[in-house]
């Protein structure tokens, strides 16, 4: 029994009982917990506002022997701009539900809090771009222990170096791969498209913008990320589809 | 071990699959239809059976019905231009108490939440957009939840409808009547600000 006090935000809840939601948080002291907040669908409950995803907040949480529950709160950025667009909500529930699901409860994560506030700090400040998904999404999985190796070949560790032809990238071993240890199934890839993955890592956020990324190369990541992500996760994430959809509409 | 008779195992692990029951809920309603008299068990079970067969969607609306179309949409005393669109059957009963308005329904069963697989196909969308199509609806209120899913619901009509000329309207976010101001968090108190009108 114990009471937890930490910062968080929101990722998602579902409605539970009466009136109740049961909402995931990623915490920046705890990770991911799981808490009740009673009454929150009451449009007198001062915790609607708290519980809504992408809201950045202090809490105070009751840890019992069963589910936890949400004692207060505060808000210290309610990111309303984020759910007040269609493409905005999409991209950031795409980022919640890739933490929700690739990091388990109590286990805390101070880098995977940090890159998941900047990103929608960005989000509201520079709108949805590929780039920023792109980077988050290969930020996390090296945080995660997933970051790909470019610069030696995963199989025979030659030294990889950009030359005439293309690069070849084995998902299933996650990095580069020489020609001389080429398999049929590893993905064919420009080196553009390699030595911007690089960056994706290196590049402060800020200057990310600053990348000259066409479309081919744009498609290229998307697709390397999408498979190399489904690949090590198990998962394709739902939001992923409908983000794209949006993403490919004229708006 | 068998703790329960087994039609009585049934009848708790029936009513746990109900939302919102757990076992120990689901037991305790078991034993009161138990305690309770034949008919009215008897009674419980038809309503529940007459309800499943009997109630179907309105074909124009889709809320949930007897007769199609529904007696809503068969009131021809109501506002032909204005339609307002609903998550649940529940929320044209809460719309209906407030006496204000006096238009048409349209109920979409859910709401989009990308994040549980939930987008736009699996709702009543696209019989909203046919029912559109040679009607008289100049506007279509959006009523949704004001939360994540209401609003992207919300967003994504607006995207849709404003295209093809029709006024797509909100319904107002803001304070509780009665509530006192310093315990309104930032958020809603934000909104009520924006939406504010002259006195």
């Amino acid at each position: 029994m114990a009471v937890i006090r930490t910062e968080a935000i929101a990722l998602k809840g579902k409605d539970l009982g009466e009136a109740d939601r049961l909402v995931t948080f990623f915490s920046r002291s705890s990770g991911k917990i799981r808490a009740v907040a009673n009454g929150a669908r009451r449009t007198r409950s001062n915790m609607s506002a708290l519980v809504q995803p992408f809201t950045y907040s202090h809490l105070s949480i009751y840890q019992g022997s069963s589910l936890a529950r949400v004692r207060s709160g505060e808000i210290i950025q309610g990111n309303l701009s984020l759910r007040e667009d269609l493409l905005l909500m999409t991209a950031s529930s795409y980022l919640a539900e890739m933490v929700d699901f690739l990091m388990e409860e109590d286990d805390p994560n101070e880098a995977v809090f940090a890159l998941l506030l900047n990103s929608l700090a960005i989000f509201k400040e520079r709108g949805v771009e590929r780039i920023l998904l792109r980077s988050f999404e290969i930020r996390l999985m090296s945080i995660l222990g997933y970051r790909p190796r470019l610069e030696n070949c995963v199989h025979c560790g030659a030294e990889t170096k950009p030359g005439k032809g293309s690069a070849f990238f084995s998902v299933a071993q996650g990095g580069l791969k020489c020609p001389e240890c080429v398999e049929e199934s590893d993905r064919e890839i420009s080196w553009g498209t390699c030595q911007v993955l690089g960056r994706l890592l290196g590049t402060p956020w800020r200057q990310l913008f600053n990348l000259r990324v066409d479309s081919k190369m744009q498609k290229e990541l998307e697709s390397l990320l999408a498979e190399f992500i489904e690949y090590r996760s198990e998962r394709r994430f739902k939001t992923l589809s409908f983000l794209q959809t949006l993403l490919e509409e004229p708006s | 071990m068998h703790y329960f008779a087994r039609p009585i195992a049934r009848l708790v692990g029936q009513l746990t699959k109900l939302p919102g029951i757990g076992p120990k809920t689901a037991q305790r309603l078991a034993f009161y239809i138990l305690s309770g008299s034949q008919s009215a068990a008897k009674e419980l079970a038809q309503a529940i059976l007459e309800a499943k067969e009997k109630i179907k969607y309105c074909s124009r609306c889709c809320n949930l019905t007897e007769d199609d179309p529904c007696p809503i949409c068969k009131d021809a005393r109501r506002d032909g231009e204005v339609l307002c669109v609903v998550e649940n059957p529940q929320d044209i009963v809460a719309m209906e108490k407030t006496g204000e308005f006096f238009g048409f329904y349209h109920v979409l069963h859910g709401s989009i939440s990308p994040i549980d697989g939930i987008g736009p196909e699996e709702l009543k969308i696209k019989e909203l957009l046919n029912r559109l199509q040679d009607s008289s609806f100049k506007e279509v209120i959006v009523a949704t939840d004001p939360n994540v899913e209401g609003e992207a619901t919300a967003l994504y009509l607006a995207r849709i409808l404003k295209p093809l000329g029709y006024r797509v309207t909100r319904i107002a976010h803001g304070l509780p009547i009665g509530g006192d101001l310093e315990y309104a968090d930032e958020v809603t108190l934000g909104k009520a600000l924006q939406g504010r009108k002259e006195i």
